[in-house]
């Protein structure tokens, strides 16, 4: 099966059970893998009695037809489950080498079901697999779990996945951290929508993989060797003189945030102001004071990784540096221009195991909160929470991770943290997940994308921000530019590139370098030998994108209650760099709905789009009679 | 006033001039330390026949000398950014963001990306002043 293993690994923790199992083609041709070919899976698995920390809920490691196989921008896996954190589809992409190292060991994905009935790691090699006791790792962190389970295997060139105590207090926001031991590796963060905590609920500390010690007895077979070659160098050559290429590797992610600062587009002050001194905590000074050394993922020509070995007084583990979600949220979302601090609590979000973008916009709340006067001190145990000092987010942070104190209540995310205080609305979210760190009021695209993402406020299903702030169009998907405060007219632009960006996570590649469309479509068709072309990729990733909003219908879904703009961000910020304007939500839903053929009312795909899109199954079922 | 010429050594001078006495683009720039060439080459559309080098040497919010260059050998300025001449009509009349530019391979640029990405600021101010001088350009 060209560009897959044709194998997938199926563990039951609850009876120990392992097998192997041959990947469904037919859900492979049309869903192709990572998030996407998990989705067709889960469609099957899920409803709306799967409670996501309960032994029920499977939890989906996939990798994809470009893992291994070379190509730039590839070596990315997806990790998907109902999510704790929304009820919802949940999902989350991560770098690292896991991904090709799964394929090398022989398998497409991963599907791990039940519950351990004590603490355990799954061990995988091309000799076997097995469930090995993880006792001793209770407590460690993400990084330290890693390299004591390569200790305790005598095998440095295990990849991990692991949890940290978050994950195992089953923190709403908990994340999977992918590790190695080789030289300049990036760490991988399965971050959003807590997939940790569907982990920690299965007892299950990591997940180890080593591949084949004699990689040509796991060769993948491409469909067209020759094909796949002449567009891979092709890639390679546009990528060695794209200029986006130079800055991720010369400043990082983060080095964006002194120009997105001055677009309005860092949100500041948990969303209600738009002024800071954005250059005092970002990637480029960080450059050029505490950078040590840059780092990769597999097959990457980016190394946009940051090593970070430390930043003032505080040491890093794995000297791991931040990228840029993470300066905004311990930066300028409560207003600290400390960037040793933010550089380091962002440090401590990957080795406690905790998605750094909700875990720092649920502290800003509390932030918000304690300013408006609606959160009594009394319920802080102590910790001052004050603009500008990151003190009491160090804190917090700690303690969310182990439920401690108001930790506890922070553990469970902005959405339920505004209900508390009868405040809901003032959350900065959607669907319970943390809206990420690009305001929709300085490039309006955002708002729709948010919106209807499949997993709540994440960027990591459209980084539309980058085509309006960036003025880069993909012309050979019909992806236009616009005015960053332009709202009508923006719809088919969005979808489209939602579209690509959901291709991209089934293939699975990353969002920041970006070869020519025509180069990713040719590889991932020589790869496979699919039918896949610049004139029909796009439908395959409209048929994932329904096939996830089917999915959220079937978890009971309601798209009038649920697809609705949070209120600070409906506010006009009369400082910064988005001039005033807001989205016109209501405007830019109806045309995105009409583009979609979705159905206002419902928030479902039409029938007639489902069947255009061969999905005649879930049509049925979508709109079967209550 | 007539009208200047872009690119032209009248033009890069009054260029001068006029971040010479912006305070905003001094405030904007005041950590920014590199001289540059401005290289505008012949593209399809306009009718420039030659490669125009302009030199200015930017430092700490001022520029300390700007010059139409002969000979490109002249100088090996900290920086270098490149592009058509159509793409730096639509700089200088600020209807393309030099960072976006860049961004969409648009116009090209070599030097130190770090003090590049942390000043993109003092851009901004350079291209209002640009947008200040009267200029006349070949499609005109």
């Amino acid at each position: 099966m060209n560009g897959y293993t044709g194998k997938l690994l199926f563990v039951n923790l609850t009876t120990g059970e392992i097998s192997d199992r041959e990947l469904n083609r037919a859900y492979a041709a049309d869903y192709l893998g990572g998030s996407g070919l998990a989705a067709r899976y889960l469609y099957d698995w899920l409803d709306a009695s799967t409670d996501p920390l309960g032994p029920e809920n499977p939890l989906v490691f996939m990798n994809g037809p470009l893992d291994a196989a070379g190509a730039p921008v590839s070596g990315r896996f997806a990790v998907c489950a109902r999510a704790p954190q929304t009820g919802l589809w949940g999902e989350a992409i991560a770098g690292n080498f896991f991904g090709p190292e799964l394929k090398y060991a022989g398998y497409d994905g991963i599907v791990i079901r039940g519950q351990a009935n004590a603490p355990c790691y799954l061990h995988i090699t091309p000799d076997g697999v097995e469930i090995r006791d993880a006792q001793r790792l209770c407590g460690m962190t993400t990084f330290d779990a890693g390299d004591a389970i390569r200790a305790e295997r005598d095998d440095p060139h295990l990849v991990t996945a692991c949890i940290g105590p978050a994950g195992e207090n089953l923190v709403k926001f908990a994340l999977i951290l992918t590790s190695s031991a080789r030289a300049g590796a990036k760490k991988g963060i399965a971050g959003r929508c807590g997939m940790g905590a569907v982990m920690g609920s299965k007892n299950l500390k990591a997940v180890a993989v080593r591949g084949s010690k004699h990689p040509l007895q796991h060769k993948l077979h491409l469909h067209d060797p020759a094909r796949f070659r002449a567009a891979m160098t092709g890639a390679q050559h546009f990528l060695s003189d794209d200029m986006a290429t130079e800055v991720l590797r010369a400043v990082g992610s983060s080095g964006a945030l002194d120009y997105y600062g001055l677009l309005g587009d860092v949100p500041t002050k948990y969303w209600t102001s738009g002024t800071f001194d954005y250059g005092k905590v970002s990637g480029n000074l960080l450059a050029e004071t505490i950078l040590t050394g840059r780092a990769t993922c597999h097959a990457c020509m980016v190394a946009c990784g940051r090593k970070v070995e430390r930043a003032g007084d505080y040491i890093l583990p794995h000297a791991e540096g931040p990228e840029l979600e993470t300066l905004a949220g311990f930066g300028a979302l409560i207003l600290n221009d400390d960037l040793h601090l933010a550089t380091y609590i962002g440090s401590q979000c990957d080795s406690l195991g905790l998605d750094s973008i909700s875990t720092g916009s649920t502290i800003a709340f509390a932030y918000y909160l304690r300013e408006l006067g609606v959160l009594p001190p009394g319920d802080l145990n102590g910790i001052e929470l004050v603009w500008g000092d990151g003190n009491g987010a160090l804190q917090l942070v700690r303690d969310i991770a182990h439920r401690r104190g108001f930790g506890a209540v922070l553990a469970n995310g902005s959405r339920e943290l505004g209900a508390r205080y009868g405040v809901e609305g003032l959350a900065v979210q959607i669907n319970g997940m943390e809206v990420a760190m690009h305001d929709p009021r300085a490039a309006t695209g955002m708002a729709v994308t948010y919106a209807t993402s499949p997993i709540g406020g994440s960027h990591n299903h459209s980084d539309y921000f980058m085509v309006e702030t960036s003025g880069r169009p993909i012309d050979e998907l019909g992806i236009e530019t616009h005015d960053r405060f332009a709202c009508a007219g923006k719809a088919a632009s969005i979808a489209r590139h939602q579209d690509w960006r959901t291709v991209n996570n089934a293939s699975v590649t990353c969002f920041f370098p970006n070869p020519p469309a025509q180069a990713m479509v040719e590889m991932l068709a020589a790869a496979t030998g699919y039918d896949i072309t610049t004139q029909n990729v796009l439908s395959y990733g409209e048929r994932i994108w329904n096939l996830k909003r089917a999915i959220n219908l079937k978890l009971g879904y309601c798209a009038r209650r649920a697809e609705v703009l949070p209120e600070l961000i409906c506010r006009p910020l009369l400082d910064g760099g988005t001039e005033g304007h807001v989205p016109e939500f209501d405007l830019m839903m109806r045309e995105y709905y009409a583009y979609r053929d979705w159905d206002w009312m419902t928030g479902k795909p039409t029938q007639k789009k489902l069947r255009a899109l061969g999905m005649q199954d879930i049509a049925a079922d979508v709109w079967k009679s209550p | 006033m007539s009208k200047v010429r872009f690119p032209s050594e009248e033009w890069v001078k009054e260029l001068e001039k006029e971040l010479n006495s912006s305070q905003a683009y001094a405030d904007a720039a005041k950590n920014w330390e590199g001289d540059f060439y401005f290289v505008i080459s012949p593209d399809k559309d306009h009718q420039v026949q030659e490669t125009t080098y302009l030199y200015m040497d930017l430092w700490r919010g001022k520029c300390r000398e700007a010059y139409l260059v002969k000979d490109k050998d002249a100088k090996q300025p900290a920086f270098i950014m490149s592009g058509p001449y159509s793409k730096w009509q639509r700089v200088v009349t600020a209807q393309l963001d030099p960072l976006q530019g860049l961004m969409t391979g648009q116009l090209k640029l070599k030097g130190n990306m770090v003090m590049v990405m942390k000043n993109v600021k003092a851009a901004q101010e350079m291209v209002k002043a640009c947008t200040r001088i009267d200029a006349e350009f070949l499609s005109e």
